[in-house]
């Protein structure tokens, strides 16, 4: 299970706090090395990612990834992060769009970030991605069963 | 070619150059994201006519670092 | 806690017309399933509703070839002898009266005379200075005994369910012992009216005692109705191992054991340095809970595992619990649902449910009860309504208003019909264990005293405190009202001694009259 928030703003750890702050877990947040948020000793997940003017957090019981992305066509970048198959599929704007942001999210979720090669990412057999839109933008949850 | 690289930053991402040094960190001053990172590599293979492997691309932390990376292997 | 909930329908089951229909019914339809559990010293007995149904058969048997329509007392600490007994007395025409087995000789003698006991079964671990009083006494040691006495099985007594049954002693508000009257209809209607609430999941450990209402008719006969397995505790000393080894999804307990529970699982924590850790994890538990992730399992599976790691249902009644205690216990995972009883109600009157529930209220009336609020007091009608106080009729008289009950317990009932109490209509104090305390007999026994001018007598922090204006040559004489306090814990049962004497130099405030306000007087400490 998880839960996404999303707010227009930069300032992600400011954003992190706040929807902690509540129940007074603030001072509780570690960073690691890459920045990633994390409850020291605790079970709970968390993901971060921005785009333009929006920074969205995914919280879980168990490992998450989540990426957002605005509405892009870059055709450029497809035979660098997409296999022939994917390719074939995206036609406009919103597929593009759509398929960055599912493959960001896999790669999110392994906490590898790109040197995992996205082109490696599966978009077509593998079911845990959960899409959605929002305003102008695409968000995608990485999460598995 | 420090200033080719600094130039072909500007040109893909569309951004100023005039602050940008070969110490410049790509993440945390230039606030580049994966896809402007990609959108990098992807212009770098372009013009240099090269294949920049994946698990590389986490090596380009700074503008000095794509230098040395280019240096060696162009 | 949030309380956006809405209301679901009852539960559907049969209404039983007396308990014989229950044990039959259980008997036709799950004769193999297990009924009642309980440990043989290591050895884990099992009961089934065919055992029940036989052994109830064979022992009213026996009663009814030994008495008839007799009052007929029971004693001893909660045994599946104890059950069988019961039923059996009933069942054969008798009038069943079950004893505290905690209480001393001298008002034992009382209340047997009092409800004209003609005899008592009781359990020799327990109550073995029975011998020495004046009645026939038989162990429930020996029951296998008895039901092989009357080989020809005649009992005949056909059953009215509006009969006396049972007389359930309660402290009443006087603070002498009252008998209550309950007939199987009393019986068997809240049973109904209760199990059409709340419908008790897995197994069962019962830990209250069966000479009251609660622990009998409520933690064992409700389960008993729904075909579930109660697993009978008969120590408070083993209450944690029976939690542990027999793992149950429900329990039915009175505040002080949530109030031990809860001690516990922090003296634990303490004892493993985990404290920190504990609150950490409530503050995380209740984050994630709001934002509708529950990984209360997942965060408190060691806390859990001490109660057998499945219970989901604590049933509190008999007593006030500080919603806080609820709340708590929601964040790790266990749901208490508070209710409201009193033994003339046979006894459950309202209880929270499992999807509808209030943050300090008991709860919603039970179903074929009504509630309703007359001069601030909660007062109830309906046929879980005790027949009356035996023998008794002026005391029986003075507690109904036209066809209501009048619970002495003060209260309001919200717009959604949920009840709240706020208050004693009389002052008795009721100690986190169920017990009822008559300040009032206490004071008299002080004023007995040449040093105690007068004394008020209230509880504060689940403690009994004394505070007495001295007479004048006793003014300040901490040392002779320590020792008065002293020389009267002696002979009291630990839950019923003073624990504190406080001395005031001035007069109690009272009023025109010249009578004490208690409130007042209380307060101004």
């Amino acid at each position: 299970m998880y839960k996404l928030f999303i707010k227009k703003t930069k300032d992600s750890k400011s954003f992190l706090e706040s929807i902690l702050n509540k129940y007074h877990i603030k001072n509780d947040i570690c960073y690691n090395e890459y920045g990633k948020p994390y409850i020291k000793g605790n079970p709970i997940y968390f993901n971060i990612s921005h785009s333009k003017e929006y920074t969205v957090i995914a919280i879980s019981d168990q490992e998450i990834g989540v990426d957002i992305e605005h509405l892009t066509y870059k055709k450029k970048l497809l035979n660098k992060i997409a296999n022939e198959e994917e390719i074939k599929a995206i036609k406009n704007e919103h597929d593009w769009t759509k398929l960055w942001v599912k493959k960001e999210s896999y790669v999110k979720y392994l906490g590898m970030g790109l040197s995992y090669g996205l082109k490696n990412v599966d978009t077509i057999n593998n079911h845990n991605f959960r899409v959605k839109k929002y305003k102008k933008y695409y968000i995608c949850v990485y999460k598995e069963k | 070619m420090q200033e080719e690289v600094i130039n072909l930053i500007g040109s893909t991402l569309e951004i100023e150059t005039k602050d940008i040094t070969n110490k410049t960190n790509l993440v945390k001053d230039l606030d580049l994201e994966s896809l402007d990172l990609v959108d990098l590599v992807v212009a770098f293979e372009e013009k240099y006519n090269i294949k920049i492997l994946d698990q590389d691309i986490k090596n380009f932390q700074t503008v000095q670092d794509i230098v040395n990376y280019l240096e060696k292997n162009v | 806690m949030k309380t956006a909930n809405k209301n679901y329908p009852y539960y559907n089951h049969i209404y039983y017309q007396n308990l014989q229909e229950m044990i039959l019914e259980n008997y036709n339809n799950i004769p193999n399933k297990v009924a009642f559990s309980f440990f043989n010293g290591d050895e884990l007995v099992k009961k089934t509703y065919k055992d029940v149904y036989e052994d109830v058969f064979a022992l009213s048997n026996y009663f009814y070839n030994m008495y008839n329509n007799k009052h007929i007392g029971l004693i001893g600490e909660n045994s599946y002898n104890w059950i069988i007994t019961f039923f059996s007395i009933i069942l054969s025409g008798n009038v069943c009266v079950p004893y505290d087995k905690d209480i001393d000789n001298e008002l034992l003698t009382k209340q047997i005379k009092l409800s004209g006991t003609k005899a008592i079964y009781y359990s020799r671990t327990y109550n073995e200075g029975i011998n020495k009083l004046k009645i026939k006494s038989y162990p429930l040691e020996d029951i296998s005994s008895y039901m092989k006495l009357y080989s020809k099985k005649n009992n005949k007594y056909k059953i009215d369910n509006d009969k006396d049954a049972a007389i359930f002693w309660t402290s009443g508000t006087t603070g002498f012992n009252k008998g209550v009257l309950l007939s199987q209809k009393n019986i068997m209607s809240n049973i109904y009216g209760a199990c059409s609430l709340f419908k008790p999941s897995g197994r069962i450990v019962s830990l209250l005692p069966f000479n009251h209402t609660f622990g009998l008719i409520t933690s064992v006969l409700k389960p008993f109705n729904y075909g579930k397995e109660v697993f009978i505790n008969n120590s408070l000393r083993y209450v944690m191992r029976d939690l542990k080894e027999i793992a149950p999804e429900t329990i039915f307990v009175v505040p002080l054991f949530v109030e031990n529970f809860y001690k516990q699982i922090w003296k634990n924590a303490r004892k493993k340095n985990k404290e920190v850790l504990l609150r950490n994890n409530i503050k995380l538990s209740n984050f994630m809970l709001s934002i509708g992730i529950d990984m209360r399992k997942k965060l408190f599976k060691s806390i859990l595992k001490e109660f057998g790691g499945e219970l989901k249902y604590i049933i509190c009644g008999g007593a006030y619990l500080n919603q806080t205690y609820i709340d708590w216990f929601h964040s790790i995972g266990i749901e208490i649902l508070n209710g409201y009883g009193i033994t003339e109600c046979s006894p459950v009157v309202s209880v929270n449910r499992n999807f509808y529930k209030r943050s300090n209220s008991v709860g919603v009336p039970i179903r074929g009860l009504e509630v309703k609020i007359i001069d601030k007091e909660i007062c109830i009608k309906g046929p879980s309504v005790m027949k009356g106080y035996y023998n008794d009729k002026k005391s029986t008289k003075a507690v109904f208003i036209n066809d209501y009950f009048k619970t002495g317990d003060l209260g309001y009932i919200d717009k959604d019909g949920f009840i709240y109490i706020t208050g004693r209509k009389k002052n008795i104090i009721i100690l986190n264990n169920g017990e009822n305390i008559s300040p009032e007999e206490i004071e008299t026994e002080l004023l007995k005293d040449d040093g105690v001018r007068e004394v008020i007598v209230y509880e504060k922090d689940n403690k009994i405190i004394a505070k007495i204006f001295p007479e004048e040559e006793y003014l300040k004489d901490q040392d002779y009202f320590d020792k008065l306090m002293y020389d009267y814990n002696i002979n009291k049962p630990k839950n019923k001694q003073i624990t504190m004497v406080l001395l005031e130099d001035k007069e109690l405030p009272k009023n025109n009259n010249g009578k004490i306000i208690r409130t007042k007087a209380i307060g101004e400490e």
